[in-house]
């Protein structure tokens, strides 16, 4: 019997564009585990091991031209439900060419002995900069027993910082995180999207990182480290990148103390309304997340008894989040191909992606909106859209296939012959990449004319998550073309409100 | 639980009214204590998002395949 060559070569090809599939599957299976370790949240947190504590707390705010609002910053934080003879306020203000110098020196004669102002000569070098010359400063002396680093803008409602305080009673502790909440009091439909991708990232996500032992980052606007662990961190936040939360948040955990994120401690902040914004801020931070994997690549998949970074359950969640884009491409490709090739087994791979996609979307966009009722009730549309209104159309044809296909265009007298099917099976098999190009399309007509009307039709079109993934794209480019990683300070304009 | 570092506020079991700015060991200990009943949430509303999950699953069953 002779090796037929020719079979060989089309099963192997097969089995290539399979696996080209099943990249597509791992973030969901990912995001699947994540969210199905929340409600375990209810018997494994830090809770069991928290107490009533209130070590005397440093605040270390970087301020650059924040006159608007640091002078209500300063003022909601001395009205913290806290003793007020264990705070300090320590603003460290970036060479700021408005009127922050004035503001806060004012606040020091109000406050004596509880708010500092610390002038760097030379601004801009980027926020690890700017906090760790107020770091030193408050080192000096051994008052500070714990350590809170913020943002200028930002508004800790009155018993956040006590909530995160009761962890540190536990030894283990190194830090702890708030629930960062986006508090604009003009909301639009970007910042609708971004409330709500927090509440998914934060009270859901991170409740599942403290389930699995290991958290990814510490919210830049809301950390809390105890002396020992800043001490142990070389006494300073690191400059070399532009991630410095997560690579703190990974120091700490590598030394063998717990990070804890605390989902009841919230803290209100401004998020970008522009979709500009919004890529230049996300751009850094996946710029940032670039340099964390590369720097920490002999942690991944290596469990080991210090830390549980090195965890399967982390590195797979980590990963997925980082190579998503490329997930999304490579799986379409995968589809395409075997649509090509053997069109019956691409339907019954399509069918069972998109409907395990499907399945997880309604569970965590379900679980999520009950975790933030508020928020979730007035970004309802947000909420429901949050795929995108053409995903959830793609995922309507795998879940309910003859709805799309022959139901809906039969209704308006449209019988689709085999060729219309293939064109329709093809655009929904290569939707997923070109909804990134619909993004990256939604920035640049912001600034047009027409761009208030198009730009939030586009991404209630395209997706939230495929405006991210085009940010992280665009990452891949510049690390690639090793272009320049500056800090961009995000512009915020005081729009928070309680 | 001791302490590691600092003072742990006062105790008492007094449950008047505590001055918010200088809460002490009992508050902050029912404070906690609500809290970690809190957490017990997450069980029903993972139950109602599941909930939704299936209605999808059986109306598929039902009518599309």
């Amino acid at each position: 019997m002779s090796f037929d060559w020719g079979v060989f070569a089309y099963n192997t090809l097969i089995v290539i564009l399979l696996i080209l599939v099943a990249t597509g599957a791992v973030p969901v299976l990912a995001g699947a585990m994540s969210f199905v370790a929340i409600p375990f949240h209810a018997v494994k947190n830090h809770y069991h091991k928290a107490a009533p504590y209130l070590p005397r707390v440093s605040i270390v705010v970087p301020a650059w031209n924040e006159g608007a609002v640091i002078g209500e910053s300063i003022d909601r934080l001395m009205g913290l439900e806290y003793p007020p003879e264990s705070l300090r306020v320590y603003v460290v203000d970036d060479a700021s060419t408005d009127n922050t110098p004035d503001v806060v020196l004012a606040k020091a004669a109000q406050y004596p002995g509880q708010v500092f102002h610390i002038r760097r000569d030379k601004g801009g070098e980027g926020k690890a900069h700017t906090l760790n010359a107020g770091i030193r400063v408050i080192l000096e002396d051994d008052w500070m027993q714990a350590l809170l680093i913020m943002d200028a803008d930002v508004i800790y409602l009155p018993n956040s910082l006590r909530k995160m305080t009761r962890h540190l009673a536990d030894p283990k502790v190194g830090a702890v995180s708030a629930y960062i909440r986006e508090g604009s009091a003009d909301k639009n439909y970007l910042t609708r999207f971004i409330g709500f991708e927090y509440v998914l990232s934060q009270p859901a996500a991170r409740r599942a990182q403290n389930v699995l032992g290991a958290q990814a980052c510490l919210a830049g606007g809301a950390q809390l480290h105890t002396r020992e662990n800043l001490m142990a961190l070389g006494g300073q936040i690191d400059t070399s990148s532009l991630a410095e939360d997560t690579i703190t948040t990974f120091e700490t955990q590598l030394r063998g103390r717990e990070v804890v994120f605390e989902p009841l401690a919230v803290v209100l902040a401004e998020e970008p309304g522009l979709i500009s914004a919004l890529w230049k801020q996300r751009l850094r931070w996946a710029r940032g997340n670039v340099s964390v994997t590369a720097r920490y690549k002999k942690i991944w998949f290596r469990p080991s008894k210090v830390h549980h970074l090195g965890g399967w359950a982390f590195g797979i969640v980590w990963f997925s989040l980082w190579l998503l884009p490329v997930a999304m491409v490579t799986s379409s490709i995968g589809l395409v191909g075997l649509l090509l090739l053997h069109s019956q087994l691409a339907a019954v791979v399509f069918r069972a992606l998109w409907i395990s996609a499907a399945v997880t979307f309604v569970f965590t966009l379900a679980l999520a909106a009950q975790l933030d009722r508020k928020l979730s009730s007035n970004a309802w549309r947000e909420v429901i859209t949050f795929p995108g209104i053409i995903s959830m159309i793609v995922m309507l044809t795998a879940f309910f296939p003859h709805l799309t296909e022959i139901d809906i265009p039969s209704l308006f007298g449209v019988h689709l012959n085999d060729t219309g099917l293939f064109d329709l099976t093809l655009s929904i098999y290569i939707w997923i990449p070109f909804s990134m190009v619909g993004a990256l399309i939604a920035r640049e007509v912001e600034t047009t004319r027409v761009g208030r009307f198009v730009a939030p039709l586009i991404i209630y079109l395209v997706g939230y998550g495929s405006l991210l993934c085009a940010i992280t794209f665009d990452s891949y480019i510049k690390e690639i073309r090793h272009a320049e990683a500056k800090w961009d300070k995000t512009e915020k304009t005081g729009r928070v409100v309680v | 639980m001791s302490s590691p570092q600092g003072q742990a506020p006062a105790h008492s079991d007094d449950q008047g009214p505590v001055d918010p700015r200088h809460p002490d060991a009992a508050f902050i200990q029912r404070e906690l204590d609500r809290d970690i009943r809190h957490e017990w949430v997450l069980v029903p509303k993972a139950i109602l998002a599941l909930a939704v999950v299936a209605v999808l699953v059986v109306i598929r069953q039902l009518f599309f395949v």
